[in-house]
């Protein structure tokens, strides 16, 4: 980070950070492009023996995480699908099955534990984890009692609106992400799907957890944050699709806050404005880039002013600022000469002082020996805090040198351009194609049935399926450009977030833990197969299964239970909970 | 406080049998002290038959001792503290200062400690300003503790105090954006009806533009500034509020005179000079609605400064791909929405 001349907590703790990472990247410093693969490899069977050792017994430290122990089975189970790997030996799928049956809580949802108060997060993950594992396993979820709880987590807009994560719990984005998450698992229909909307006034929650800055905090007013920005696009996927998205959020600020979340030199993302990157991150903030992807790209640039708002004076453009930009490295080049330059003349300067203070006490001027020395501690002390300088600035330069822009360089904007119109050529073919289909479709309608009003909840399946149509459809077409550096977060999490001995962590010096190999993961596979993306490093060994981006379940697991629980419609809901 | 005394020998509790799990568990099963054992079999058993009491409290304090994120335990310890009353709330303020003595970031304390603090008052204030600067004090950004004082002084409207923290850590810390949001929080929800919007947005950005002369690449007082219209009334609803103020443009170049490699100078700039084309497209497009005879006239002006604005955006996005080119394919995202409006205000004259 440059520091501007005015060192901060912020900055001092973002260097020191930059400091720590230089050695991983220096180690690609001499590999060429083509070579860089080799050097990118995932250690898969390190991180399987990891994986599959958490699933049985936990050491007594583990006790601060008794209250989470269907996450702890959702971030394993997920990591093996991720890496197609299977359980261990010792622990079946009836063992999980099990062990989450016990989690489940009589009235609904499921706890961290067993007889523990269901919770939406732990719920989040028990159902994930039964999704993962499919099956015979995903006869376990009841299905009723859940969807009760589900509206029993509703905070009416009256009293703020969304959810609360338990009775009596906090309310903020987790929750509202977790609800609609379970409720797109289970295959909740259209007409559920709304009623819950409408009791917990969701969207307009959502909406008001963005902030000035573009991304959302975890409550109205909270700082924009990566986890709660996720967990709200996510959910406004789920319930309504891109153009729910669209109509709810600020988009445009919501990608400039977003692309500013990617480090420069890292390569990973943070989590909040001026904070430090983390390897959770590269799911959390990464993949909201697919999400967002699935909306039209004019979503993403500010909207046209309608004629009626135009002003009516018009407005002088001012001229352009004279100056140019430098690269960081010229910058950071001229920074380390200058200091150098500014060291060595005050280390000469501290020098001849220093003997002139010498002379003084050997010599007659004995009076002014005490000045003198004086004189020469100071320069010396300067001389000491400018070559700490010289220091900084030379790591300074180094780190620029092998910063995740350099070591991955982004596309050519010819390239991107032609990509974009590529796109938008496609998306125009198929919009005509669709317009041509439905026109015909349309007059053997009219021709058949009289016309009826929309039911809401067809309302949003339509948007749903438009949603998961594009997706599907941007799987063959060809996609837009990309708006972040997937090259680079790989890099950061083959480089930086895998330890030698198994298991993936926030950041070199921490140490690995389940959660961090499975978001690690999770955004490795959100990198590898992004719209327009690739995978670093061989196929062979670092190709993961593909994950759904919004719900962090791989996706033909994902697809599997949705056949299964819309084969089995629930009965509709009871007027009480219609009525809420 | 608990004892390292075993449940199975107090008196007090010799009435209950404890719940034991049915067999030794296979799955993430966690090897628990077996002091957290004993107290786990006590607290199902108390679960089971829905107890509520002073010793049920005390049992409470055990387990979250045990494990701070215990959300059941948290929630029967505030239901004891409903049944017992005022007193045990009151003593509650003090039992979650000690928890998060020990681990700040956890949610269930500080959710705990809401329900505690909204539920005693406005009178809570100090205790409460107390607690969170301690937090804030140790950690400049601590998430909770910031939501913590926002749901506070939404209680107690003491708005004046806030501004007055959120500047002393942005003084501290210049790129605390915990900081910057908290003003920004303030500002949305102090009272300010009878204010001169002018006046007062001048002053905002003397703030900023202060904050940005101390370190121009400090990414947190720049998207205060453009957060400040896009979400704050009267300017979020007037279309390009922020190329209305020549304030703004006046910030962005100053900026690039003392350091011509901002990165945020030229992205604001550009977002300045995108907004007029913007502005100048719907203007050309008014005109070519328009039924007034002459009105097409002033479509050539229109256009050509429709276009130099574009212009000088995608200068200014060139610029920022030098000075931030991790950012690169969003500079050029934002380059290309400039041609597009060229495209579409060009095609105004045919």
């Amino acid at each position: 980070m440059f520091e501007d001349r005015l060192p901060t907590t912020t900055s001092k703790a973002q260097n020191g950070l930059e400091k720590k990472i230089l050695p991983f990247y220096q180690e690609l410093e001499p590999v060429d492009a083509e070579e860089l693969h080799d050097f990118l490899e995932l250690q898969r069977e390190n991180h399987i023996a990891y994986i599959q050792g958490g699933l049985g017994q936990l050491a007594a430290g583990f006790a601060v995480l008794d209250a989470s122990r269907s996450w702890i089975v959702y971030w394993l189970v997920h990591s093996l699908a991720l890496l197609d790997a299977p359980l261990p030996d010792d622990v079946t799928v009836d063992d999980l099955m099990s062990f989450l049956g016990a989690c489940q809580h009589p009235e609904g949802g499921f706890g961290g534990g067993p007889m523990q108060l269901a919770h939406l997060a732990p719920t989040y993950a028990a159902v994930a984890a039964i999704v993962t594992l499919g099956g015979k396993a995903l006869a376990l979820v009841d299905r009723t009692k859940l969807r009760d709880y589900l509206f029993r987590m509703c905070i009416p807009p009256q009293q703020g609106g969304g959810f609360s994560v338990h009775e009596g719990g906090e309310g903020d984005l987790r929750a509202c992400y977790t609800a609609m998450a379970v409720a797109h698992m289970i295959a909740l229909d259209g007409a559920d799907k709304e009623e819950l909307l409408k009791q917990s006034g969701m969207v307009q929650y959502v909406r008001a957890c963005q902030t000035y800055e573009g991304g959302l905090g975890g409550e109205p007013g909270n700082e924009a944050h990566g986890g709660y920005t996720f967990c709200g696009v996510a959910a406004l996927m789920l319930a309504g699709g891109p153009s729910l998205v669209q109509s709810t959020l600020s988009v445009p600020q919501l990608l400039h806050w977003l692309v500013h979340r990617q480090g420069s030199m890292e390569g990973g993302f943070n989590g909040r404005t001026n904070k430090l990157v983390d390897g959770c991150y590269s799911f959390w903030q990464g993949a909201v880039f697919p999400l967002l992807g699935q909306l039209p790209l004019a979503a993403l640039r500010s909207p046209r002013v309608p004629a009626a708002k135009a002003p009516q004076q018009e407005l002088q453009t001012p001229p352009g600022p004279m100056m140019t930009a430098s690269p960081p490295f010229e910058l950071a080049e001229e920074d380390m000469h200058a200091r150098m330059h500014a060291y060595e003349s005050l280390r000469g300067r501290a020098l001849n002082a220093s003997e002139e203070a010498d002379a003084a006490l050997r010599g007659t001027a004995a009076r002014h020996s005490s000045s003198k020395a004086a004189a020469a501690r100071g320069l010396l002390d300067q001389a000491a805090a400018a070559h700490e300088a010289a220091e900084q600035a030379t790591t300074q330069l180094a780190c620029i040198n092998v910063a995740a822009f350099n070591i991955c360089p982004p596309p050519d904007p010819e390239m991107l351009m032609h990509q974009e119109q590529s796109h938008l050529q496609a998306i125009e073919q198929r919009q005509r194609q669709q317009a041509q289909t439905a026109n015909a479709h349309t007059q053997e309608q009219e021709a058949q049935q009289p016309q009826g009003e929309q039911q809401p909840g067809q309302q949003g399946q339509g948007q749903q399926q438009q949603g998961q149509g594009q997706q599907q459809g941007q799987q063959t077409m060809p996609p837009p450009p990309p708006l972040c550096n997937y090259e680079a977060l790989q890099l950061w999490i083959l480089k930086c977030c895998q330890a030698s001995k198994g298991g993936l962590r926030d950041k070199p010096g921490k140490p690995v833990d389940f959660y961090h190999t499975c978001y690690c993961l999770s955004g490795l596979s959100v990198a590898q197969h992004a719209p327009g993306s690739h995978a670093m490093g061989h196929r062979e060994t670092n190709l993961l299964r593909r994950t759904d981006p919004a719900v962090n379940v791989v996706e033909d697991k994902l697809a599997a239970a949705k056949a299964y629980y819309t084969a089995r419609p629930l009965p509709a809901l009871t007027k009480s909970m219609a009525l809420g | 406080m608990a004892s390292s005394i075993p449940y199975s020998v107090r008196p007090e509790w010799a009435d209950v049998t404890p719940m034991r799990l049915p067999e030794p568990e296979r799955v993430v099963a966690i090897q628990y002290t077996a002091e957290h054992a004993e107290a786990l079999g006590y607290f199902r058993a108390v679960l089971q038959s829905g107890e509520l009491s002073e010793r049920v409290l005390t049992l409470t304090a055990d387990m979250i001792r045990f494990n701070q994120a215990d959300y059941t335990a948290w929630r029967v310890r505030w239901l004891c503290v409903q049944k017992l009353g005022s007193k045990a709330l009151e003593e509650e303020l003090a039992f979650t200062h000690a928890v998060m003595l020990e681990n700040a970031k956890n949610y269930q304390v500080w959710n705990h400690r809401r329900l505690c603090a909204l539920q005693l008052g406005p009178s809570v204030a100090d205790r409460e300003d107390e607690v969170t600067r301690e937090a804030i004090n140790f950690d400049e950004k601590n998430y909770h503790a910031w939501a913590h004082r926002q749901a506070i002084v939404k209680m107690t409207e003491r708005w004046q105090a806030e501004l007055a923290i959120a500047e002393e850590f942005i003084r501290r810390d210049v790129r605390n954006n915990s900081a910057w949001n908290q003003r920004m929080f303030v500002l949305k929800h102090m009272p300010s009806s009878g204010r001169d919007d002018a006046a007062w947005l001048r002053s905002e950005l003397s703030y900023v533009a202060e904050a940005i002369r101390h370190a121009p690449r400090n990414e947190a007082p720049w998207r205060y500034l453009t957060g400040i219209f896009a979400t704050l009334e009267p300017w979020s609803s007037q279309p390009h509020a922020l190329s209305c103020h020549f304030d703004v443009y006046t910030i962005c170049t100053e900026a690039l005179l003392d350091c011509p490699s901002c990165a945020p100078a030229y992205d604001v700039l550009a977002q300045y000079y995108e907004g007029l084309a913007g502005l100048g497209e719907a203007r050309g497009a008014a005109q070519v609605e328009s039924q007034a005879p002459g009105a097409r006239d002033n479509l050539p002006a229109i256009v050509s400064s429709v276009l130099q604005a574009c212009e000088m955006a995608q200068g200014a996005l060139d610029e920022a791909a030098v000075a931030d080119p991790m950012r690169t394919p969003y500079w050029y995202h934002r380059q290309r929405g400039t041609a597009h409006i060229m495209a579409a205000t060009t095609a105004m004259l045919t």
